[in-house]
C-alpha cells in the first residue's frame, strides 16, 4: 500500500488521506465538510481523479464513516467528480465505492441520490 | 421516444441548445436564490425558464426531460414557500435534477442513458420533499406554543445531526457530570450548571414539535377542500408535543393519508350536506395531545361515514369475505379490511367513501414504532380516526448494585443479578475505581451480572429494584449514565462496557 501525499489535507475541522493498493485507490475523508472545506476537498478531489487515471486503478474507494457532515457546496464537488468519470473513454473509467455509515443520515440520502445519477459506476458500501 | 427521432435534427440540435442555456440559468438562479431568498424577480425568472424547459421538451418528445423538469419544478415551489430555506440534501437533489436533466437533453432522443436510475432519483426526490415537510422549521404563531428552555435555532438542523453525534455529546455531559462529583465546591456548582445546560441540550436535540407539522398538513387539507368546491371549518387543538423524529414522520404520514380522506371522501359537497340537513359547513377536527408516555392524534369529521355495506360488498368481489356470511361478520372485522394492502387500490375509492385510500401505509408507518391507527364511523355522521404512537421511553427498571462519590449505582433491570460470595472480589471490576471516582473500598462481594452470552463480574451490594428516569441516555458502549431515581440522581452501569476501560474523557480525574 502507498500513502498518496497528493490526497492528504489536513485541518482541525476536515481532513482527506488517500493510498493506493494494487487496482484500489482508496480515499478517507474525516471531520466536518462545510463552507471551510470546500476549496481544500476540491482540489482532493481533482487529484484524486488525476491519480486514478494515473494509476489506471479499477477502483477508488471513498471512505466516508468519519465524515461528521459534508454540506451540499461540498457534495457538488462529487457530482462534478463523477461527471468527468462519466466522460472518460469506457476503458479508463474506474468504480467509485462509497463506504458510509447508515447511521448518518445525510450519508444515506445524499449517496442514494449520487448512486441514481451513475448506478453502474457507484456502490454504496454501509 | 421515437416521435423525437421524426422531427428534423436542426429543431433537435435548436433545443439542445437553448435548453443547455436554460439549465445554466436555473442553476445560477438556484444558487442565488439559497442565499437571497427575496429577489422575487429571480423567483419568477427560474419559474418561468423551467416551466418553458418543459414545454420544450414535450414539444420534441423528450418525454424524461419533461417528467423530470415536472419533478424538479415540485421541488422549487416547495422551496420558495419555504423562502429558499431548505435542507442540505434538498439542495443537493435540486442540482442533481439539473445535471440529470443536462444529460438526458445531450441524449439523443432525451432518454435515459444507461447506467442512470431515473425511477430511483424520481422516488429519492419524492422522500427528499417528505423529509423536508417533515421537518420544516415550525410557524412563527405556533413556535409561540413551543415550551421554553428549547434552541429552535439548533433543532431546525436536526435531520443533520446523526445518533452517533448525539451519543457523543451525552457522553461528553456524562464526563462532566463525573468531573462535578469529584470537584471542590466552587468548581462543582459551576460544572453541575454546565451538565444541566447539556442535559437540557441534547433533550432538545432528540425530539422535534409535533404541532407545526400538524397545523400544516391539516390547513393543506383544508385547501384541498375548496380546490373541491367544499368548506370546511377546521378547529385545531394541538398542545405542543415533543416527539422523536420518527415518530413525528409516521404521525405525519398517517396523518396526511387520514385529513385526505376526511376532506376528499368524508365531508360531502355543500349541496349534499345541505340534504342531508346537516351545516353547509363541514367540520374538521385535529387534536393532540400526550397521554403519558403515548402521543395520540385525533382526526374526526362530520361527513357521511364510512359505507359499511360498501365495503362488505367489496371485500366479497376480492375474496376476503365469503359471499354467504359477508353480512354477519362483525363490524370491527369489516374495519380491519379497511387496513389490507392494496384494499382500496383496485377501484373506485368513492364506492367505500374511499377510506381504505393509505391507511395500510398509515398503519405500517405507526405500527413500525409501536403505535397504532383506529378507525370509529357514525353512518351519516362522520368519522373519527385515533393515532397513537409511543414517545421516546425514558422510564426503565434498575437495579442497585452499590454506591459511588456518594451516589447510588445501578444496572438496568434487564441483567440478571447473582452474588457469588466465594469468588475473589480483587478478580471482579469495582465500578468506583473503573470510572475513576476513587480507588474502590474493596467493600461488597462479587456481582454476577448475567445478560444473553455477556457475562460482567462486580463489586457490590444488591438492595432492590427500583423505578429510574434516563437523564442523559449515552450508548450501551458506553460505561455509565446518568439517572434519576425517587431519591435523586444515581448513575447507571452499563454492563457491556465495562470490560474495557472507558476513554479517558468518561473519567473523573
Amino acid at each position: 500500500m502507498t500513502e498518496l501525499s497528493s490526497l492528504s489535507f489536513s485541518s482541525p475541522n476536515f481532513g482527506a488521506s488517500g493510498s493506493v493498493d494494487g487496482k484500489t485507490l482508496t480515499i478517507a475523508l474525516s471531520g466536518n465538510a462545510d463552507l471551510g472545506a470546500l476549496a481544500p476537498l476540491e482540489k482532493v478531489l481533482a487529484s484524486l481523479h488525476q491519480e486514478a487515471e494515473t494509476a489506471a486503478v479499477a477502483e477508488v474507494a471513498v471512505d466516508l464513516r468519519k465524515l461528521e457532515f459534508m454540506n451540499s457546496s461540498c457534495f457538488k464537488n462529487f457530482v462534478s467528480w463523477i461527471g468527468k468519470v462519466q466522460e472518460l473513454d469506457g476503458t479508463k473509467q474506474y468504480r467509485i465505492r462509497f463506504v458510509s455509515n447508515a447511521e448518518i443520515l445525510w450519508q444515506r440520502r445524499s449517496l442514494h441520490a449520487l448512486q441514481c445519477f451513475a448506478a453502474q459506476l457507484i456502490t454504496v458500501e454501509t | 421516444m421515437t416521435a423525437g427521432m421524426a422531427l428534423p435534427e436542426k429543431i433537435v440540435a435548436r433545443f439542445r441548445g437553448v435548453a443547455l442555456e436554460r439549465l445554466e440559468r436555473i442553476e445560477a438562479g438556484w444558487l442565488e436564490l439559497t442565499r437571497f431568498p427575496d429577489d422575487a424577480e429571480r423567483a419568477d425568472e427560474i419559474r418561468r425558464e423551467l416551466h418553458t424547459l418543459k414545454g420544450d421538451a414535450r414539444v420534441v418528445a423528450f418525454a424524461e426531460v419533461a417528467s423530470l423538469c415536472h419533478k424538479l419544478e415540485d421541488l422549487l415551489f416547495f422551496a420558495h414557500g419555504r423562502r429558499y430555506q431548505v435542507p442540505e440534501n434538498f439542495d443537493l437533489v435540486v442540482t442533481i435534477a439539473l445535471r440529470f436533466i443536462a444529460i438526458l437533453v445531450r441524449q439523443k432522443d432525451g432518454a435515459t442513458q444507461s447506467g442512470i436510475d431515473l425511477d430511483g432519483f424520481r422516488k429519492q426526490i419524492d422522500e427528499v420533499l417528505r423529509d423536508a415537510q417533515s421537518f420544516e422549521a415550525p410557524a412563527p404563531a405556533i413556535e409561540k406554543t413551543n415550551s421554553g428552555g428549547t434552541h429552535p435555532s439548533v433543532r431546525e438542523r436536526i435531520d443533520r445531526l446523526s445518533y452517533t453525534t448525539l451519543h457523543a455529546f451525552a457522553e461528553a455531559a456524562t464526563a462532566v457530570y463525573l468531573e462535578h462529583l469529584l470537584a471542590e465546591e466552587r468548581s462543582r456548582a459551576r460544572l453541575r450548571k454546565t451538565w444541566q445546560g447539556l442535559r437540557d441540550l441534547i433533550a432538545s436535540l432528540q425530539t422535534v414539535p409535533l404541532t407545526p407539522d400538524l397545523a400544516r398538513r391539516a390547513r393543506s387539507a383544508v385547501e384541498l377542500a375548496r380546490d373541491l368546491k367544499k368548506k370546511v371549518d377546521l378547529v385545531l387543538e394541538l398542545e405542543d408535543v415533543q416527539v422523536p423524529p420518527a415518530v413525528a414522520e409516521a404521525i405525519g404520514t398517517a396523518a396526511l393519508h387520514a385529513l385526505r380522506n376526511a376532506v376528499d371522501h368524508g365531508i360531502e359537497p355543500p349541496d349534499a350536506r345541505e340534504h342531508a340537513r346537516k351545516p353547509f359547513e363541514g367540520k374538521l377536527h385535529v387534536r393532540a395531545r400526550k397521554l403519558g408516555e403515548t402521543v395520540e392524534v385525533v382526526i374526526e369529521d362530520d361527513g357521511g361515514g364510512i359505507d359499511l355495506e360498501a365495503v362488505r360488498k367489496r371485500a366479497v368481489d376480492l375474496g376476503l369475505l365469503p359471499a354467504a356470511s359477508a353480512e354477519a361478520v362483525p363490524e370491527r372485522t369489516v374495519f380491519e379490511l379497511l387496513f389490507e394492502p392494496g384494499f382500496s387500490t383496485h377501484r373506485d375509492v368513492d364506492e367505500t367513501s374511499g377510506r381504505g385510500v393509505g391507511l395500510d401505509a398509515a398503519r405500517t408507518a405507526l405500527s413500525r414504532l409501536g403505535g397504532s391507527i383506529d378507525l370509529h364511523t357514525r353512518p351519516g355522521l362522520g368519522t373519527t380516526v385515533v393515532m397513537r404512537a409511543p414517545l421516546q421511553s425514558l422510564s426503565l427498571e434498575v437495579l442497585l448494585v452499590g454506591d459511588a462519590a456518594g451516589l447510588p449505582i445501578a444496572v438496568p433491570g434487564s441483567w440478571s443479578v447473582a452474588e457469588e460470595p466465594n469468588a475473589p472480589v480483587a478478580e471482579a471490576i469495582d465500578p468506583t475505581a473503573f470510572l475513576g471516582l476513587g480507588t474502590g473500598s474493596g467493600a461488597g462481594t462479587v456481582l454476577r451480572l448475567d445478560k444473553e452470552a455477556t457475562v460482567v463480574r462486580i463489586v457490590g451490594a444488591p438492595s432492590g429494584r427500583l423505578a429510574a428516569e434516563r437523564l442523559c441516555p449515552t450508548g450501551d458502549y458506553y460505561p455509565v449514565e446518568v439517572i434519576r431515581l425517587a431519591t435523586g440522581e444515581a448513575l447507571l452501569l452499563h454492563p457491556s462496557a465495562l470490560i474495557k476501560p472507558p476513554d479517558s474523557g468518561a473519567r473523573a480525574a
